[in-house]
């Protein structure tokens, strides 16, 4: 209270700094922190909506988590699918959200840090069902940052990278399309992440070497790789930069159907889950079936 | 080179008050469950506290919280940091035209002067708003805000151009955008 009247802006004011530009060592010191140095895909879906008005409904995908029990693809699909339900978000369904919701619990709980998370989920549902959505935005990027709170309390510290990696992905994903939607390719700007794309892909390199080896992740991290180069291409036509642009999508949407497809069977799958349940997982997990049909675009 | 460090900061902007948590203007009571049992017949939270947050935290926090008044969406996340007079900080971010950013940073120790300024990829700073408070509240905050030509990267520096103490302070940044 004591600070926001205070903080009513009517301090600020334009300045024009009297700073020295930053040297070579503090930009190389500089932190980049995985929960704010990564753009959130709200953050993303915010700027396409000043610059393209997508079509959200359209861009939705069924909610399914993959079921396996491989780690590395399970802490990709949380990523993938918590920008999915930032999409449902921006579509105002709120069925969809609940899916996305209740799916990223299936794959936090397989992943077995979904102790501290049963909380979001019902807070997922409340706010779906109210059809709050700036909540449910901000609920979402809590959700994700605790799914990877518990992998560091869990020493799965390496899972984060690819979390984080994947929901960016997903993000690009979904920028690329609507980006290829418009005849001028409004809001190609938003997409030139290039920096990005090289840090994310420098920070596989840091996983185990086992990891790294993974079929899943080192197809993620040859991704980012590509990314980073077309992102560094200077097209000198629209055409050129369209077929820059759909390159870009046609890799990232590829990756992301693979994250979310299952290499097991669901009684298989169902035998690796923890065989203690949280006592607050009182919902059963079951396969949920999306409210809305993919539309391929 | 700090150019591998990588935090996880603690899950949502927690502040307790009374038993419950407040996270990003909603309340969640805990839930308290029960054991069964003859040794377990206090009720527990189903849901482990999280980590209390420090004091620049909940300060940067409150002093966010005023730009959600104009459609501002807090992002679930700070950057703690240590900062002397002798050596400013500074965070890597993406940000994209079309957006509008607020960076907000506070330390508990009054008397200083913080400062935020934003720079181009390049490092060179940047034109921004700029807010101080008066330090009539305790402690010490500044924040910076600008809407970007440019999608990319960007760095944000934190220094403290007044300071009687060579002393380290603890410091908290948390971002708004809309």
């Amino acid at each position: 209270m004591l600070v926001l009247a205070v903080l009513s802006c009517r301090e600020a004011n334009a300045a024009v700094p009297v700073i020295a530009p930053m040297t070579e060592s503090q930009k190389q010191a500089a932190v980049f922190l995985d929960a704010l140095s990564i753009p959130s895909p709200g953050e993303v879906f915010a700027a396409l909506n000043k610059s393209s008005h997508p079509n959200w409904a359209a861009l939705i995908t069924p909610a399914e988590a993959p079921l396996t029990t491989d780690r590395s693809q399970l802490a990709l699909a949380v990523g993938v699918m918590a920008a999915n339900g930032y999409i449902a978000v921006e579509a105002q369904d709120g069925q969809q959200v609940k899916n996305i919701g209740r799916e990223m619990m299936t794959s936090a709980k397989a992943l077995g840090v979904s102790q501290n998370l049963m909380g979001r989920g019902d807070s997922l549902m409340e706010f779906a069902a109210n059809d709050a959505w700036d909540s449910l935005a901000d609920e979402l990027e809590a959700t994700e940052n605790e799914v990877k709170a518990s992998m560091v309390e869990q020493k799965d510290h390496v899972l984060v990278t690819l979390t984080s990696a994947a929901a960016w992905l997903r993000g690009l994903d979904v920028a690329t399309q609507v980006v290829l939607s418009s005849e001028t390719l409004q809001g190609a700007s938003l997409i030139r992440q290039q920096e990005l794309a090289r840090r994310l892909s420098i920070q596989l390199d840091t996983l185990p070497e086992r990891m790294k080896h993974d079929g899943l992740v080192s197809r993620v991290k040859a991704t980012l790789d590509n990314v980073t180069q077309l992102l560094g291409s200077h097209p000198d036509s629209i055409e050129a930069e369209r077929r820059m642009i759909q390159q870009i999508h046609d890799s990232t949407s590829g990756l992301v159907k693979e994250i979310l497809s299952s290499s097991e069977t669901p009684a298989a799958a169902a035998s690796a889950q923890p065989a203690s349940p949280p006592a607050s997982a009182a919902s059963p997990i079951a396969a949920v079936t999306s409210s809305v049909e993919p539309t391929k675009q | 080179m700090n150019r591998s460090r990588f935090f996880i900061s603690a899950p949502g902007f927690f502040l307790l008050t009374a038993g419950s948590f407040i996270t990003n203007g909603y309340v969640a009571e805990p839930t308290p469950i029960v054991q069964e049992g003859p040794e377990h017949q206090d009720p527990l939270p189903a849901n482990p506290a999280p980590p209390v947050p420090t004091e620049a935290r909940r300060m940067a926090l409150e002093s966010a919280d005023a730009f959600t008044n104009d459609g501002f969406r807090i992002r679930d996340s700070e950057w703690p940091f240590s900062l002397t007079k002798a050596a400013p900080a500074f965070l890597e971010v993406t940000l994209f035209s079309g957006n509008h950013y607020w960076f907000v940073t506070a330390t508990p120790t009054a008397g200083v002067k913080l400062r935020v300024t934003l720079y181009d990829s390049s490092g060179h700073p940047m034109h921004s708003e700029q807010w101080q408070d008066s330090g009539e509240h305790g402690g010490s905050r500044a924040a910076a805000g600008i809407a970007p030509g440019e999608s990319g990267n960007y760095f944000v520096g934190v220094d403290l151009p007044e300071t009687p103490s060579d002393q380290p302070l603890d410091c908290s940044l948390v971002s708004a955008y809309k």
